[in-house]
């Protein structure tokens, strides 16, 4: 049987109420499995984002469940969904969104400390982290001193910090250039294949190809999947 | 990273803002300080005369209101208002030392001296007086005059150099040794001589008293009352009325310093939450990567801190420093205090300092509180989606 890491169960967002309510999700049930690399696609405005905020706990499901790791993270408090978000889920999105008066490495040692490591051990942690995306050189960067690129692989050197099980990204691709674009999907691949699970949301067919299942969200519901040879 | 560093960065990150917002903390409390340190220093002044007194009771006319009271301590002008028929039943008690004082002023080379009349040898029996340049009065009508220490430096009087009192040319036969006391700042005369001059024949303006057994001052201080028409006052009595009216005026003036430091309280919140507002995105993103709601209200909590920290430490140097440059002007304003030692002296003390950051640190804490609770209920979707 498959190792399933995350579950979403009947999940069901409303965002607003009375007449100005609108359900972003309907009844949407998705299983990823432990390893894959899964590329949620769809027009904008559809839910996609919303889908994937759900999966990381930085929203709450107006109905439904959702599992990680088979426990219901719809029933955790505020403080255990922010440990689990700091430990097990390692979220990149589209506009780079590092904190912009810290260097490369307090970006990443940022996210090892709210992880709970030691001051001493995080610093030698995140320049490893670094060096793996390829930006050793720049750790005493700030972001502004950083091409698109090399921000992007500071947010992935800063999801894998705690070493979490699930990376969720929101359109990385979005604001890069090709030559960006295939760099960053070099890592993906590396990523996959030292075991993460990928989830991508996307609109580029390059970074959809490369996933193994495509899922298409319209009007709140997936509307197809799809299983890349 | 730690959460200082972290709190650290934010704090200092819009340069200007953090300088004009440390700045208002900064004046609050150096004016807050100040006044606390000018007052502390009056206070610290006002005891050190109390205890140059050299007497446990005061006697003096009944009805004396606190400004005449003070100026025992001063020695400024006062009326006379005591018969020496008093003074001489007084006198004739067991146990007890009395000395009369008459407190008048002349001028001298147009500036106004305090001029004393007093009973030499009594005097100097109770106050210990010794002379550091010529001699003492020889008798108890003896005209001449014996100044203080600072009159002495202030006009360069020597032994021999004439001094004026009332138009009477007098001989200066000594100069007191330094006491640290109003009788630095004053020239003494006998009493007789005084009475002469200032035409107030058998008046004196109070008389100070030791008393022999400590114990027995509340009985000495009925038995005046019962034998002349006078009011009695300890001397802890004398001390305690006057600082009660200093300390008015000094609570007074640090509860408007106050609303300075309140006002700035107020332009921590401002700041901190315009703070939140900018960082929305970034508190969302820390949401997102594990930071925890306490976690960013903690954080914004410890960013006002600093401010009152910071700016609490600043306000005590200015405020210190301003004290000791202001403190001898104010004094001199003041006509309870004009009469006090006016030399630059520093009021601050450990638990004034202590009570200065504290209460700095507290109020920054609660105007921290208001943009920590905002920060703390942003959820990471509303964070993340702004702007």
């Amino acid at each position: 049987m498959a190792d399933v890491v995350l579950s979403i169960e009947n999940a069901t967002k409303v965002y607003g109420s009375g007449p100005a309510a609108t359900e972003a999700l309907k009844d949407v049930t998705l299983q990823v499995e432990r390893g894959e690399w899964i590329a949620i696609m769809g027009p904008s405005g559809h839910g996609k984002s919303t889908l994937l905020q759900l999966m990381g706990g930085l929203d709450r499901p107006t109905k439904g469940n959702i599992y990680l790791d088979k426990s219901d993270i719809t029933r955790l408090s505020q403080g255990d969904l922010a440990r689990l978000r700091g430990h097990k889920i390692g979220f990149v999105f589209q506009f780079f969104n590092l904190l912009p008066h810290l260097t490369a490495l307090e970006n990443v040692e940022m996210a090892l400390w709210l992880g709970g490591m030691d001051k001493h051990l995080s610093r030698s942690r995140g320049l490893h982290l670094l060096d793996q995306v390829g930006l050793a050189k720049k750790a005493g960067n700030f972001p502004n001193a950083l091409s698109g690129g090399q921000q992007q692989r500071v947010a992935i050197a800063r999801a894998l910090a705690n070493d979490p099980d699930v990376l969720l990204m929101d359109e990385p691709t979005g604001n890069l250039d090709s030559a960006a674009e295939a760099d960053l999907l070099e890592r993906l691949s590396m990523l996959h294949e030292g075991g993460k699970t990928l989830v991508i949301v996307t609109h580029n067919p390059a970074v959809a190809d490369r996933a193994q299942r495509r899922v298409r969200v319209r009007d709140g519901r997936i509307v197809g999947e799809t299983n890349n040879a | 990273m730690n959460l200082w560093k972290f709190v650290w960065r934010n704090l200092i990150r819009r340069k200007g803002r953090f300088a004009f917002t440390l700045a208002g903390v900064a004046i609050g409390m150096a004016a807050f300080v100040a006044l606390m340190s000018i007052g502390q220093g009056l206070t610290n002044e006002i005891k050190r005369q109390a205890q140059g007194l050299g007497a446990n009771l005061v006697v003096t006319p009944n009805g004396w209101c606190a400004y005449e009271q003070i100026s025992v301590l001063t020695g400024e002008q006062l009326p006379e208002a005591i018969p020496m028929s008093d003074l001489e039943k007084i006198r004739s008690l067991p146990g007890i030392t009395a000395v009369p004082y008459l407190n008048e002023k002349t001028a001298f080379r147009n500036q106004p001296v305090p001029v004393v009349g007093i009973w030499p040898e009594e005097m100097r029996a109770m106050q210990k007086w010794r002379l550091a340049a010529g001699r003492y009065f020889s008798g108890q009508d003896e005209q001449g005059v014996v100044v203080g220490f600072a009159i002495a430096q202030q006009f360069k009087l020597k032994p021999g150099d004439e001094f004026t009192v009332r138009g009477h040319l007098m001989p200066v036969l000594g100069v007191l040794q330094e006491t640290g006391t109003k009788d630095d700042i004053a020239a003494f005369i006998p009493l007789q001589v005084a009475q002469r001059i200032y035409g107030v024949d058998g008046k004196v303006s109070f008389i100070a008293v030791q008393v022999a057994d400590l114990d027995h001052i509340e009985a000495v201080s009925l038995k005046i009352q019962e034998v002349a028409n006078v009011a009695v006052v300890s001397d802890k009595q004398l001390l305690s009325s006057i600082l009660s009216i200093v300390g008015t005026v000094g609570a007074a003036m640090q509860a408007v310093a106050a609303v300075g430091v309140v006002a700035a309280a107020f332009g921590i919140i401002n700041t901190l939450l315009t703070a939140v507002y900018e960082r929305r995105r970034e508190i969302g993103i820390m949401q997102a990567i594990g930071c925890s709601h306490r976690a960013l209200f903690i954080a914004f909590l410890l960013e006002s801190s600093l401010y009152g920290l910071i700016g609490g430490l600043l306000g005590v140097v200015l405020g210190g420093f301003a004290a000791y440059l202001l403190g001898p002007h104010f004094a001199a304003q003041n006509t309870f205090t004009a009469a006090l030692r006016q030399a630059p002296t520093l009021g601050l003390d450990g638990p004034t300092i202590g009570y200065a950051l504290g209460l700095s640190i507290v109020l920054a804490l609660l105007a921290g509180l208001y943009p920590a609770y905002q920060a703390a209920k942003l959820t990471p979707m509303e964070a993340i989606h702004h702007g």
